[in-house]
């Protein structure tokens, strides 16, 4: 993430710092006030206070990192939910070992006050704090959330999985607020800190139940959305149509996308980003999904007539970021769906676009006849393996050939994230400007 | 999107040398904080609660009520046998305290680091409390 290629914006993103770095330094401030050491104070009580400071801090960030990736209005509009997801990753990081370095100085500094053994200090610490063994187990959890999240092991572990284990994130937190309430010596000691430790926690619960729970479910109250069909478009691609009543409401661009969830009891446990590939009408809306996943490739056994929840529109990669008319889109994979918007999107207004399509083979190139030749769209198909063709199709001298006149238009990427570092790289060596260069990872792992 | 891998990293060993420097600054610094002491108040009696023996040494409070309600507790005796126990007790008994005052009762918490003379403080404190009842 570059300030450069994610231009639109900034003083969202800056309001959103703004409010973490005065949350950050409002703990900072209890933690001040809130433990005036003695005279004479041990190494041992230094320790276990700023054991103390980082578990508060540790619990301030938990409660931030809900809120970036809660779908909260706000938050979304305000940076774009890949950014979201970006600061959440990093931050998850921050937590574990916040919460990690806790538990170490917490028994490290008892240990010296009391002079035991760790394993001593550990049973005497569980035994004799208000609901500490939750939080131990919480702990737990929380360290094996990090784990499954760590890049090598994320690699082996299908989305499904990475979710189930993610939201026993919601277990860890449960188990590991009590004993911040009832133990934690600031915010025993003072009603007021406790008070407003206790909001920070019921206002987060709060803002996720509305934007994750209640507005889906009053959405589809209203709309109605069900499975109209699934179009089997190549082997790993589908597409899925929806139909509901005022579908126009949700005011979804062209290039943006939902968290989808079909009702079905296989499915509606989890939630999956799928850009929209039309522009909505009246009663239609269309995704079409890559099969990146355990749940994408079983979504083309679902049943027409399937409810369907629909949290968004997401995503600021409309077609309102261009500041010319010249357009070059490049998709690849289920990418090409929110390409195949973008396109009718740019042509229905008059602007010059050229779609580059990326597939390792003819019957990949899905939504390929949706791209009819006409004027104001020209669709150039780029097909084979890098390891066959001993080059990269998208490399700045294929790239060159294809589009000769890239450095006058503004170039939007949308697919695998390998392949949107190389078209960045190639528009960049043909003198594109970074701030023409939009695009938008549509992960949430 | 460019990956950002380390960041999280970066950001914790930020937060851990931030937390360890405010740590510092905070226990090497001259502290102008004093425990509150108790004053004897007009309407208020004061009842000294049993001397507790607990493993590091013996805690005896007393307890002010103004009418049926706790307004005060002063800690006669804790554990001084070692520097460390006056350490931890000086930061544990006024907490001790508040939370006495808060619950208004014998029902209070322990404080981390300071199991036993928690322990001592509220068999005191109900000895207290038991003498008006």
């Amino acid at each position: 993430m570059t300030t450069a290629q994610t231009p639109a914006l900034p003083v969202g993103s800056l309001a959103v710092r703004t409010v973490l770095g005065v949350g950050v330094a409002a703990v900072f401030i209890l933690w001040w006030a809130g433990a005036p050491p003695v005279p004479g104070a041990s190494p041992g009580l230094a320790i276990v206070a700023g054991g103390e400071l980082a578990g508060l801090l540790a619990s301030f960030l938990v409660c931030a990192q809900l809120l970036l990736v809660g779908r909260v209005r706000w938050f979304e509009r305000a940076c774009g939910l890949d950014r979201l997801v970006s600061w959440h990753r990093s931050l998850g990081t921050t937590v574990v070992l916040l919460v990690l370095a806790h538990v170490a100085a917490m028994i490290l500094g008892s240990m010296l006050v009391d002079r035991r053994t760790a394993w001593g200090e550990v049973l005497v610490l569980v035994a004799g704090t208000p609901d500490l063994l939750l939080a131990v187990v919480g702990t737990v959890l929380f360290v094996a959330v990090g784990i499954s999240s760590a890049r090598l092991v994320r690699r082996h572990l299908s989305y499904e999985w990475w979710f189930a284990i993610h939201l026993a994130t919601y277990v860890a937190i449960y188990l590991t607020f009590w004993h911040q309430i009832r133990a934690g010596s600031h915010l025993v000691a003072d009603p007021v800190v406790r008070s407003a430790w206790i909001t920070l926690y019921v206002a987060t619960a709060g803002a996720l139940l509305w934007s994750r729970v209640a507005l889906p479910l009053i959405r589809h109250v209203h709309l109605g959305l069900r499975v109209e069909a699934v179009q089997i478009e190549s082997p790993d691609t589908v597409s899925v149509w929806l139909r509901g009543t005022g579908v126009q409401h949700l005011r979804a661009r062209a290039g943006q996308f939902f968290l989808v969830r079909f009702l079905t009891p296989r499915h509606a446990f989890t939630a999956h980003p799928y850009s929209i590939s039309i522009v909505p009408t009246d009663e239609h809306v269309r995704f079409t999904i890559g099969a990146l996943g355990d749940h994408s490739a079983d979504v083309r056994a679902i049943a027409p007539g399937t409810r369907v929840l629909l949290e968004g529109p997401f995503g600021r990669l409309t077609s309102s970021r261009a500041r010319g008319r010249r357009i070059l889109l490049v998709g690849g994979g289920a990418g090409i769906g929110a390409v195949r918007a973008l396109a009718e999107d740019f042509v229905a207004d008059g602007s010059d676009v050229v779609v580059v399509h990326r597939a390792h083979s003819p019957q990949a190139l899905v939504l390929a006849r949706e791209f009819p030749v006409r004027p104001g769209l020209r669709y150039v198909p780029m097909l084979g393996r890098r390891a066959d063709l001993g080059f990269d199709p998208l490399g700045p001298g294929p790239l060159a050939v294809a589009v000769p006149d890239i450095a006058s238009r503004e170039v939007f990427v949308c697919g695998p994230a390998g392949m949107s570092e190389t078209v960045v790289r190639s528009a960049r060596a043909l003198g594109v400007e970074r701030r023409a260069i939009h695009l938008e990872e549509l992960s949430l792992s | 999107m460019r990956a950002r891998p380390w960041r999280g990293t970066i950001i914790f060993a930020g937060a851990a040398v931030a937390v360890a420097a405010v740590t510092v600054v905070r226990y090497t610094a001259p502290s102008s904080d004093t425990p509150t002491s108790s004053a004897a108040v007009e309407g208020t009696h004061t009842v000294v609660g049993d001397a507790e023996r607990v493993t590091y040494g013996t805690v005896q409070v007393s307890v002010t009520f103004t009418g049926d309600t706790i307004t005060d507790v002063t800690t006669l005796q804790a554990p001084h046998a070692h520097a460390r126990s006056i350490a931890i007790n000086a930061r544990a008994t006024p907490l001790l305290a508040r939370e006495a005052v808060t619950a208004g009762s014998a029902r209070i918490d322990t404080v981390s680091g300071a199991t036993y003379t928690s322990e001592g403080y509220r068999r005191s404190l109900q000895s207290a409390l038991d003498q008006v009842d």
